[in-house]
């Protein structure tokens, strides 16, 4: 199918950002963080805003967007639901302890936010797990969707940790490592099987006109931050900037994976019997 | 009396492709150019000629399912279904986020271009209300479409249904959108077709 | 008025025909209380299309209203097809036109004026009436010679009416077969809906086609895959397996066919009476009585005729001479033409051949409906007389589920009034084909005759509707000619190309603002195809334009003041029984069936009062009584020399059912759903000359090349290939430009070095041609 660009943005600016929100929350609680959650919040903060504005925008008619909050059934709607919230909720993790300080109330206010990223997450995967789209028709989508959230989110704590505290937080980049590394896992396995989706739309990666984003997804969002966090091992030293180039590369993988993951997405064919599609010639 | 389910029969065998089907529903409908409710397909020509030679034409519009998957994707529930089984578009309620489009397994669905909303064959509701048919099937040389009543089982479209049960085929039954568009298999032309699905 | 229903809110519902093709489906055209024209549907009423109506006809309102059409006359200032108009008044146009034709023919005769039309669907008496009525010879300069006149002429000859085309009986056939034909598509209305539901009751349907995209041929009990133009062969293989396997109607054969009269052996002239007595009658044709040993005269009742009779005669010369029967020369006729001899000719496996026929002889009815799949070719004379053949043979004449002879065909000929007496010694026609059956001159003679001024100059050119730069073969030369004129008229709904060369462009009114009959393609029924609305600008309707011209040139054959006087007499003259004014008011009138409806009783209205086998009056007008089987004068076969390099056969007139020859590109709703030209070959001949599917290529023949988008298809011959025509004009709306110097023009590749015979028909549907892929740049 083809691709929407704003969708794109829109998704893999939420997976960014609520996976780093998420992440840090769960590592501020079992580790404690040098960096203050209020500036994970900000950060997601903007990030959903540029991914908000870009998912309006796919609207052809945005001012219509209140339309949104119809139909509890449609999982885009529980999205549009589910966004409010999750708004408010980071910007008062955000505001915490400049406004105000919610002292003890912090970490519950963190983990109702961080439910709603997760829940925010789910719906979009949800919304994507469709039966006409043979290769959206898995649950792969919803597990994908989490699953890259969470790679871009260990990163990006692990980024933002080394930058504040200068120290290598073994367990983090560890976890940041091997997150990618089952995320890069679990993309393969889907690639595999949209050879095999039938309904005569199967897809082949490494033909045109997937082979572009999908080896920008390998090179991007699969070696360089796997090499990258490895070589923070070794070379402590540039420990930040290997980070910082592996969560910038984590970014543009998932951006390849989803354009891949749009061009792939060809709906059934009605008669998928026939080798050739059904055309309009006379 | 029980409600009405109004559907289509299509038969395939009959279908020359002539695109009347199309035309007439722009003019009745007032299409805009560049989207189409309803239009002709072509499969094939396939195989070697001249025998084992296959072809037929494919009428395609919304298929107004009773389990439509538009409605439930639909976040502005622009998509309804009408209590006599008509899937329909509010194209004041349509904001043209497209995920219908997507999740339709029929490419029954359009963008328009002009108005920014979704668009698709609306069966001719205006006129079936009136006991007439859709104008696709009032103008159809060949008379391969009858729509009306199929919970009335003297309908015309119910008769031609029972009398033609062997050739009744709901095009992708598995995603159980039970289409109310039912075609009538070709006798000649589709083999393949016909084969695969145990015919 | 019972034709025109008013609404309850001050608009009403007018009940006509449309004219977007030969048909002429009755329709409902709802005009609202300001006079506009809303919408048009079927009409249920008329027996024929009972409410279907094609995309053509559906979009009337586009088409009346389309702001790209002719609004007044136009006269030209500049240079000739610069596009330079003076929007003139009628007056001045007529006076001018009058004008110009009287110095014309004060100078150079009225044969210097050549009328013509494209398609006439109704003023093909009219545009014949006035070349006639210039009182020297009528030059029809419009495609009779490629379409119906072979059809037409050959059947009327040959069983007295014409029963091949709108004459079908597809509701009550138990087998239907199309030759050459895509009616469907092309004039929906008498054949779409009936073969549906003949079907459903088990009819048997055979398509004989070079195109397996024929809409019928999937469907198609048989798909016979002719190859172009060689249908003849098949056609006697036809009757070697109906003859060979006794599956003829004896009864029919014996009684309605001339099987039985007597021909010379050898010469297989006819052995007449006069030839056994000088003083016996050279139109007499003889059958031997088997009762009382004697040859008698054909017309004898009761008599038990002998159709296997062989034997000797002593003429009345003194010689003797050997005798046998039309059938026996028959049977020696396609003795040779097994499946299999014409198999490798026609390029069809013998077996299909072989169990079509029997499927179609066996068939209790069956009826063949046949177009120019079969006329557009140089042996359509033989093709169409073997096919009537078969039918006569196997006893479908007006036999219900058969071919049925409808009035209107053998009632026209009287409306364009008596050939002046020079005609014949005016006709062009020259060593390519003498014309034997086709009263007009050789267009392409005609066209040459503009140029060269030989024999004699043509100087003006007056048509209708007709854009022979589209319709005839070899455009580039008749672009020439045209270019040579020195007064060339066009009245069209468009600035056509051959518009854009004229003096004088006229605007046609569109069928739904202007009063006409339908009658032509009516079957048994004649119409009132009254306007929905009143005229727009200043257009006139064609008829009202000849009858209007025609009366200030030559008042005693064009005496109507008005159109209705006009189809009063008409009507009369065809013997409708009805006048104008009550045919409007009920808007369909049924005719009185032709007299060989009751073929028992009244015969054929042929010279043997049978359908003729053996055609006396094509030997009379110099051709052959017997049909051969002739190969196309140019093809694979018997040019093979052309064919060395242009080695595909190609059909030039590839139909659309969304437009009418080269009308409607301009229409967005229609262009849209064919929005451009494609060739169409076998998918590997793509591959070997490296083709992909929508790349502009070249198509090449010894006449010319054009360019369209290749469409690689698996249904058809590989050495076979499809070019549809009529794409000049383009889209505003869509954006889809026009397609200047005949570009993408089919008949710049057809030829005119070879004619029919009989008809004067060049090879249109066997155009020797390549396809050429195009370099970088090109």
């Amino acid at each position: 199918m083809q691709i929407h660009w704003p969708l794109v943005i829109s998704t893999v600016c939420q997976r960014v950002g609520l996976g780093l929100f998420i992440c840090a929350f769960v590592g501020q609680v079992y580790a404690g963080s040098p960096v203050p959650l209020s500036v994970m919040a900000w950060i997601t903060l903007a990030l959903l805003a540029v991914g908000g504005i870009a998912s309006v925008f796919h609207l052809q008619r945005p001012q219509r967007f209140f339309n949104a909050f119809s139909n509890l059934k449609s999982h885009l709607t529980q999205e549009a639901l589910i966004t409010p919230f999750l708004g408010v909720a980071l910007l008062v993790c955000a505001l915490n302890g400049t406004l105000f300080d919610l002292g003890v109330a912090t970490a519950f206010v963190g983990a109702v936010t961080a439910i709603l990223a997760g829940a925010f997450l789910v719906c979009t995967g949800l919304a994507y797990q469709m039966g006409s789209r043979p290769a959206w028709n898995t649950p792969f989508v919803l597990v994908l969707f989490l699953l890259t959230a969470l790679e871009a989110g260990a990163i990006g704590v692990a980024v933002l940790w080394l930058a504040a505290a200068g120290l290598v937080p073994t367990m983090f980049v560890v976890i940041a490592l091997v997150s990618t590394v089952v995320c890069v896992i679990v993309q393969a396995a889907y690639v595999v099987r949209m050879r095999s989706v039938g309904y005569g739309v199967n897809v082949d990666v490494m033909e045109e006109p997937y082979r572009g984003p999908f080896v920008t997804w390998l090179a991007a969002g699969a070696v360089v931050p796997v090499v990258c966090l490895a070589l923070v091992f070794v070379v402590p030293s540039a420990a930040v900037a290997l980070a910082a180039v592996a969560w910038a590369a984590s970014a543009v993988g998932i951006a390849a994976w989803t354009v891949l993951f749009f061009k792939g997405a060809r709906k059934v064919k009605m008669f998928p019997m026939y080798p050739v599609d059904l055309n309009l010639d006379m | 009396m029980a409600e009405k389910h109004y559907g289509m029969v299509i038969d395939l065998d009959k279908c020359t492709g002539c695109q009347a089907c199309a035309v007439a529903c722009k003019m009745e409908n007032n299409v805009d150019l560049g989207v189409f409710w309803e239009r002709v397909y072509r499969m094939g020509p396939i195989g070697t000629y001249p025998d084992a030679l296959e072809m037929f034409y494919f009428p395609n519009q919304c298929m107004h399912c009773e389990n439509p998957s538009c409605i439930s994707v639909c976040p502005t529930k622009a998509t309804y279904q009408t209590d006599d089984g008509v899937v329909l578009v509010d194209a004041n309620l349509c904001f043209g986020c497209q995920y219908c489009i997507w999740a339709c397994p029929y490419e029954a669905r359009t963008l328009n271009p002009n108005t920014k909303t979704v668009e698709k064959c609306i069966l001719c509701v205006h006129r079936l209300e009136k006991g007439e048919q859709p104008m696709c099937a009032y103008t159809c040389t060949t008379g391969c479409r009858v729509a009306g009543d199929l919970n009335d089982p003297d309908s015309r479209v119910s008769q031609i249904l029972k009398d033609n049960e062997d050739r009744a085929y709901r095009v992708h039954p598995e995603f159980g959108n039970k289409p109310s568009v039912v075609y009538l298999l070709p006798r000649k032309g589709a083999e393949t077709l016909c084969r695969s699905i145990g015919r | 008025m019972n034709s025109q229903i008013p609404l309850p809110d001050g608009g009403k519902i007018v009940k006509t025909n449309c004219f977007e093709c030969h048909a002429k489906c009755g329709v409902l055209c709802e005009v609202d209380k300001d006079g506009t024209l809303v919408s048009v549907k079927g009409n249920p009423e008329d027996p024929r299309s009972q409410g279907r109506l094609c995309g053509k006809g559906l979009s009337a309102t586009k088409i009346l209203y389309d702001p790209e059409r002719l609004r007044w006359p136009l006269r030209r200032k500049g240079e000739r097809g610069a596009g330079d108009w003076e929007r003139i008044t009628w007056d001045e146009a007529l006076d001018w036109l009058v004008d110009r034709i009287q110095t014309l023919t004060n100078e150079y005769g009225a044969e210097t004026i050549a009328y013509g039309q494209g398609t006439g669907r109704g003023t093909n008496q009219w545009t014949a009436r006035m070349g006639n009525a210039g009182g020297r010879v009528h030059h029809s300069q419009a495609p009779g010679n490629i379409c119906l006149v072979p059809m037409m002429v050959q059947s009327v000859v040959q069983t007295g009416g014409f029963s091949i085309f709108d004459g079908c009986d597809f509701d009550n056939a138990d087998c239907i077969v199309f030759w050459g034909a895509n009616s469907v598509w092309t004039e929906a209305t008498y054949c779409s809906g009936q073969i549906g539901r003949s079907r459903d009751r088990g009819a048997k349907l055979i398509v004989i086609d070079p195109f397996f995209e024929h809409p019928l041929a999937a469907k198609a009990d048989y798909f016979v895959g002719v190859r172009p133009g060689s249908d003849p062969y098949l056609a006697m293989a036809w009757l070697n397996v109906i003859i060979g396997e006794d599956l003829y109607d004896h009864e029919f054969t014996k009684k309605y066919t001339n099987a039985a009269m007597l021909l010379i052996e050898g010469p297989n002239v006819p052995l007449n009476a006069q030839l056994l007595d000088p003083e016996g009658n050279p139109q007499s044709m003889l059958v031997f009585d088997k009762n009382t040993g004697t040859m008698v005269d054909i017309h004898t009742p009761g008599v038990d005729e002998d159709m296997d009779y062989r034997g000797m005669v002593k003429l009345a010369d003194g010689s003797e001479a050997p005798v046998t029967t039309v059938w026996n020369a028959l049977k020696l006729l396609v003795e040779p033409w097994t499946p299999e001899k014409a198999s490798e000719l026609c390029w069809v496996p013998a077996d299909v051949i072989r169990d079509s026929a029997r499927t179609y002889a066996t068939a209790p009815s069956a009826t063949i409906n046949v177009f120019q799949g079969v006329e557009e070719q140089t042996n359509c004379k033989d093709t169409i007389q073997l096919i009537l053949m078969i039918i006569a043979l196997c006893g479908n004449f007006e036999k219900k589920g058969g071919n049925l002879s409808m009035p209107f065909w053998t009632q026209m000929f009287t409306l364009s009034g008596p050939s002046p007496e020079s005609a014949t010694e005016l006709r062009m026609v020259d060593d390519r084909s003498p014309g034997y059956l086709n009263g007009s001159g050789n267009t392409n003679m005609i066209f040459n005759a503009m140029i060269t001024g030989e024999p004699y100059p043509i100087k003006g050119y007056i048509m209708v509707q007709g854009n022979p730069l589209s319709w005839s073969e070899d455009t580039k030369f008749v672009r020439k000619a045209l270019m040579s004129l020195d007064l060339l008229v066009c009245m069209d709904y468009y600035m056509s190309p051959t518009c854009e060369l004229a003096d004088l462009v006229l605007p046609s009114t569109h069928w739904t603002e202007r009063d006409y009959l339908a009658d032509e393609v009516c079957s048994e029924w004649v119409f009132a195809q009254q306007r929905a609305v009143d005229p727009l600008y200043e257009r006139r309707s064609d008829v009202w334009f000849w009858r209007t011209l025609g009366n200030r040139l030559n008042p005693e054959w064009w005496p109507w003041e008005t159109d209705e006087e006009l189809f009063d007499w008409q009507l009369e003259q065809t013997h409708a029984g009805v006048t104008w004014d009550e045919l409007k008011d009920n808007w369909i009138h049924h005719l009185e069936p032709t007299p060989s409806r009751n073929y028992q009783q009244n015969g054929f209205a042929t010279p043997s009062g049978r359908v003729e086998l053996y055609c006396v009056v094509n030997l009379v007008a110099g051709g052959s009584p017997f049909p051969g089987a002739n190969e196309p004068k140019e093809s694979v076969y018997s040019t093979p020399e052309v064919a060395k390099d242009y080695p595909l056969t190609a059909i030039t007139g590839r139909r659309y059912p969304i437009y009418y020859h080269s009308a409607y590109r301009g229409i967005p709703t229609l262009r849209e759903i064919v929005p451009e030209p494609q060739v169409i070959f076998h998918t590997s001949v793509a591959k070997e000359l490296g083709i992909e599917y929508g790349e502009w290529v070249w198509i090449e023949s010894p006449t010319g090349r054009i360019t369209m988008k290749a469409r690689p298809s698996d249904g058809l011959d590989p050495r076979v290939c499809v070019i549809p025509h009529g794409w000049w004009q383009g889209c505003k709306e869509l954006n889809l430009p026009d397609y200047p110097d005949d570009m993408c023009n089919a008949n710049v590749i057809t030829g005119s070095r070879a004619y029919s015979d009989d008809f004067m028909t060049p090879g249109l549907r066997s155009t020797l041609c390549r396809i050429v892929k195009k370099e970088g740049g090109e």
